[in-house]
């Protein structure tokens, strides 16, 4: 349960910050999936 | 002081403006002389860079940018342009070229284009003249609600690609717990036969030893001799052919019939030989012929004779008939006509028999002649056969003295078939009997055997099935992809809902942000713009509606179309929009351009706007820059408000 809140958490101030920084679609993008991927790796060990 | 320089800029080689601060500048220089481009420079130095396609699209339609070269702000001709603004301790410098502009001093902010900048030029003045209510563009501009936006269907394409392969996940799982059952049920079944396989070899192993040894030893034996004898025999029978093949009995079969249609076409020729005259006896023909000329010759004399009588009696018939004296046969002096007459039909008579004989003579030579021509060539081919008839009789004389040489082989092959075939009947007849007391044994044994081999048979067929379902399991192993990260369908089962909720909750989130940007939006303007309009007694209600983004604009509390507005009320709502957003948006930055845009406003109208940008210098040290006033009842009315203005250059 932590962990989702954590992922949810992490998603949210991360994109908040890219568009507070007027950042690009791609760039939001990458954002998301770069996080994603942590979370996988991390779930797989 | 404020000021403004300008180096290569518009048509500008060098120009410094100073502005008051805290005061209101109007640029009164003539038409074309460059008033506009003095503003639009101030505009560039305080927004660029632009940062979202809206205001890159926004400062290009007022001239101040463009995408492709050459820039619009430089000088024809030059290849560098420089801007300057130093106002309210804010200094901005840029450089511009013609491919680009550069920014080197200070930080642009590109929603000062929607906020401190009011132009006839600008779009979206443009829109609120001409009637259109739709401030969307305006509130992505100056809001981060597109951002958002763009983030939550970033998030929304993500969410639904994660969702896809959940499902495929899911899938393959289903798809994998399928074939497991499958694989267990086939495991268990092969334990089944493995078992049933291992108490019917026990079986089998206790029969073998119930049985009497010495009984069971002697079928043995028979059986190891039975197989010997048959080996035997088979090779026996192997060689036997083996002979006959060298016997060349179809050579000698074909060989045979091409000699009896050799000797029938003799018999046939024989046959036509014996059918000529003398049984074709060349010499007897020949001895016939010769007696036919000799024969011929004879007759031929004779018949000379007889002709010269024939023609002595054709001379007296003519004495006769003609009166001649004396017999021309006998002399006699008196002719007798009845004896010349009869003489002459015996004469005539003979002639014609001789006649006859001659060609039956004739005739029968023809046939001699033919006759021999017709056996020459029978003789010919009589030979011609005999040849070929003496070659065959040879090769078959061959062939079958070949045979007699391998008639003795033969004899003995076929006496060892014979003796051996004995010996298998005796070896069958005690097997028989030796059977016939184990029966009971034998039977159950052969049972059990079969039995065996049906298991085993039903064990391979499933464990073929069990390395089908084992391939297949293999491959739905392969693992899917999330992220481009490779994660097998259980794991991915339990992960995808994971983050499936979490960006289910992300977009939730910027769905929030999205509409508290444009409730925060629309309370920030409305609360401006209501004060604006209150303060300057204007007889209309305006507000943005947070759902909609656009303007609503009431008379006496009724919702107006914009439309339904006169130019020049809609011309002075734009500007006043405008300060509003400046105040609701960007109140800090010092400075507020208006181009051109109170022209054509009514007096008291301008009286009043004048006075609360007037009142707005004042109180916020705010520098305002005006152009296009031109008209002199305008610049009194300035004048006459306050002296809190400045009269550029």
């Amino acid at each position: 349960m932590s962990k989702e809140i954590s992922l949810t958490e992490r998603l949210i101030k991360l994109v908040d910050e890219a568009v507070r920084r007027k950042e690009g679609e791609n760039r939001v993008k990458s954002t998301i999936l770069e996080t994603l991927r942590e979370e996988i790796e991390r779930w797989l060990g | 002081m404020a000021r403004i320089i300008l180096e290569n800029v518009g048509p500008f080689e060098r120009k410094t403006i100073e502005l008051k601060e805290g005061c209101l500048n109007i640029i009164g220089m003539p038409n074309a002389s460059g008033k506009s481009t003095i503003l639009k420079a101030i505009a560039l130095a305080l927004s660029y860079p632009y940062t979202s396609e809206f205001t890159r699209r926004a400062a290009a339609r007022l001239g101040l940018w463009a995408e492709d070269p050459p820039q619009p702000m430089l000088r024809v001709g030059s290849n560098k342009g420089h801007l300057e603004l130093e106002i309210n301790g804010l200094r901005s410098v840029c450089e511009i070229t013609y491919d680009d502009i550069f920014r080197k001093e200070g930080i642009g902010d590109d929603r000062s284009l929607f906020t401190c900048f009011a132009s006839t030029e600008s779009e979206f003045m443009r829109e609120i003249a001409e009637g259109n209510p739709d401030l969307s563009q305006v509130v992505s501009a100056l809001s981060l609600i597109d951002y958002y936006k763009r983030a939550r269907i970033v998030a929304e394409e993500i969410l639904n690609n994660i969702k896809y392969i959940h499902e495929k996940a899911k899938g393959a799982l289903e798809s994998k717990n399928e074939l497991l059952t499958k694989k267990r049920n086939i495991e268990e079944e092969l334990e089944q036969i493995k078992k049933r396989i291992e108490e019917l070899s026990a079986r089998r192993d206790s029969l073998i030893k119930s049985r009497d040894p010495k009984l069971w030893e002697r079928l043995s034996t028979l059986r190891g001799e039975l197989k010997g004898i048959n080996g035997k025999i088979r090779k026996k029978e192997e060689d036997l052919e083996e002979v006959y093949k060298k016997l060349r009995r179809e050579e000698l079969e074909k060989l045979m019939k091409d000699k009896e249609k050799l000797e029938n076409k003799l018999k046939e020729i024989q046959e036509e030989i014996e059918k000529l005259p003398f049984s074709g006896d060349r010499e007897e023909i020949r001895k016939r012929m010769d007696v036919i000329d000799k024969e011929v010759t004879r007759l031929g004399t004779e018949y000379s004779k007889w002709d010269l009588m024939k023609r002595l009696l054709d001379e007296a018939t003519k004495v006769i008939k003609g009166g001649v004296e004396g017999c021309p046969v006998c002399g006699s002096p008196t002719v007798n006509p009845t004896y010349i007459e009869r003489k002459l039909s015996e004469v005539t008579s003979k002639l014609q028999k001789l006649e006859r004989e001659i060609r039956n003579l004739h005739n029968e030579k023809d046939k001699l002649v033919k006759a021999l021509k017709s056996l020459g060539e029978l003789k010919n081919k009589e030979d011609s056969i005999s040849s070929e008839l003496n070659y065959l009789k040879k090769l078959i004389k061959e062939i079958e003295d070949n045979a007699a040489r391998y008639k003795p082989v033969i004899e003995s092959c076929k006496i060892d078939l014979e003796e051996l075939k004995r010996k298998r009947e005796d070896v069958l007849n005690e097997i028989k009997a030796l059977e016939m007391s184990t029966k009971d044994i034998s039977d159950e044994l052969g049972k059990v055997s079969r039995g065996l081999d049906e298991l085993r048979g039903k064990q391979g067929v499933l464990e073929e099935k069990l390395n089908e379902i084992k391939r297949e399991l293999g491959s739905l192993e392969e693992h899917l992809e999330i992220m481009g990260i490779k994660v097998p369908a259980e794991k991915a089962v339990e992960i995808c809902p994971r983050l499936i909720k979490s960006l289910e909750q992300l977009i939730e989130h910027l769905t929030d942000k999205i509409e508290r940007q444009k409730a925060d939006f629309a309370k920030r303007f409305n609360d401006a713009i209501s004060h604006l309009l209150r303060d300057l007694q204007f007889e209309l209600d305006a507000m943005i509606d947070p759902n909609t983004l656009e303007l609503i604009v009431k008379r006496e509390g009724k919702i107006q179309r914009l439309t339904s507005l006169s130019l020049s009320e809609r011309a002075a709502l734009a500007l006043l929009i405008q300060i509003a957003l400046k105040e609701a948006f960007l109140p800090d930055v010092p400075i507020f351009l208006v181009d051109e845009v109170i022209l054509g406003f009514d007096r008291s109208r301008v009286e009043r706007i004048i006075n609360y940008l007037l009142e707005m210098a004042k109180n916020k040290g705010m520098t305002i820059v005006l152009t296009r006033l031109s008209d002199k009842e305008e610049v009194r009315v300035i004048t006459d408000a306050s002296s809190n203005f400045s009269l550029l250059p």
